[in-house]
């Protein structure tokens, strides 16, 4: 072989390189300047807080409707569809849902079939939420005149979804009882979902309703006895 | 003339090579950020009280030093409303959001974030 034809060799070779170098830096430089692509984990994950909060919401709205399961599967159908409405590609169908209300309990139980067409992901995603509301200290004291005493109640407000408890955030509480009703004022936040409020009423009350909202909106009541 | 054009190759991939695997990926960041504000209550107290200031903050304080976002906020029957840095282009992630509130409204997010 003639040192041309070796030089010639050498040439190809090295344009060759450099073809390559090229397009690795173009193909690289042209992938960074796009939008980094969302993860099917990453979108399941901020859909599933979507559905949740779509979720607590609902049972929020339904928490202040006599017909509360009724409201709670209407809410959370109507609100479902407005997630679905911000993502392409994406449904978001209630299969079951109801809600009920007790003493010092509201709870909300649904199951809900997402499918997400771009990453071929069809899964149920189930939400069990309870807010529960305890009274675990009461106390008389006396109030501005003769005819009015201030309630003192100290107050547990948990939140548990899918079966993990965790403290309520506190919003508002407020007495309702035979001639009316009065806000309470917040006196302490344990900061551990335990709070003391208080609240000054007519005096002689057998018994009065503690109606709280926590910070999702949902409005739980407990009956609490004061004689 | 292989012992040129190497190093030349191994600049190039190192430089354009992907972070690493166990760095989150900025549309990660995104995700989690706004699904923390959302669990929190802090994304649902702001929106619904109309304090997009203060969502601009805890935004700010949830993110990296080094993660600059712009968040755009659609109401569903409102005026759009647009906060953080302004965006100009290149290497981002766009994460889209709604959060529905107890009265029935739905707010839809775009939150755009790209490194300094």
């Amino acid at each position: 072989m003639t040192s041309r034809n070796k030089r010639g060799q050498i040439y190809i070779l090295m344009g060759l390189v450099l073809v390559t170098i090229l397009t690795v830096t173009l193909l690289a430089s042209s992938r960074s300047s796009h939008p980094s692509p969302e993860s099917a984990a990453d979108i399941q994950m901020v859909l599933n807080m979507e559905a949740e909060r779509a979720v607590l919401s609902s049972l929020a709205y339904a928490s202040t409707r006599e017909d509360i399961s009724v409201a709670f599967s209407q809410r959370l159908r109507e609100s479902l569809i407005k997630v679905e409405g911000g993502h392409s590609g994406v449904g978001l169908s209630p299969l079951l849902s109801e809600a009920s209300r007790g003493d010092g309990v509201v709870s909300g139980q649904t199951e809900v079939q997402l499918e997400l067409s771009r990453h071929g992901v069809s899964r149920r995603m189930t939400w069990d939420i309870m807010l529960e509301q305890t009274v675990t200290d009461k106390k008389m004291l006396s109030g501005p005149t003769p005819q009015l005493v201030t309630l003192r109640l100290t107050i547990d407000l948990s939140l548990k979804v899918n079966g993990a408890s965790s403290p309520s955030i506190w919003r508002s509480s407020k007495l309702i009882y035979s001639s009316g009703e009065v806000e309470c004022s917040l006196v302490k936040n344990f900061g551990n979902g335990t709070y003391v409020a208080d609240a000054t009423l007519l005096a002689g009350q057998a018994y009065v309703d503690l109606v709280t909202v926590d910070n999702n909106n949902i409005k739980v009541e407990t009956r609490v006895s004061i004689t | 003339m292989l012992a040129a054009v190497l190093p030349l190759v191994v600049f190039v991939q190192s430089y354009y090579a992907p972070p690493s695997t166990h760095a989150p990926s900025i549309s990660h960041i995104a995700a989690v950020t706004l699904t923390t504000l959302d669990r929190n209550g802090v994304l649902l107290d702001h929106l619904s009280s109309g304090e997009y200031d203060s969502l601009e903050r805890s935004l700010r304080g949830t993110l990296p030093a080094e993660v600059l976002f712009h968040l755009t906020i659609d109401p569903k029957d409102g005026r759009r409303v647009e906060v953080g840095e302004a965006f100009g282009g290149g290497s981002s992630a766009t994460t889209r959001y709604v959060l529905v509130t107890p009265n029935g409204e739905a707010f839809y997010l775009t939150l755009i974030l790209w490194r300094v």
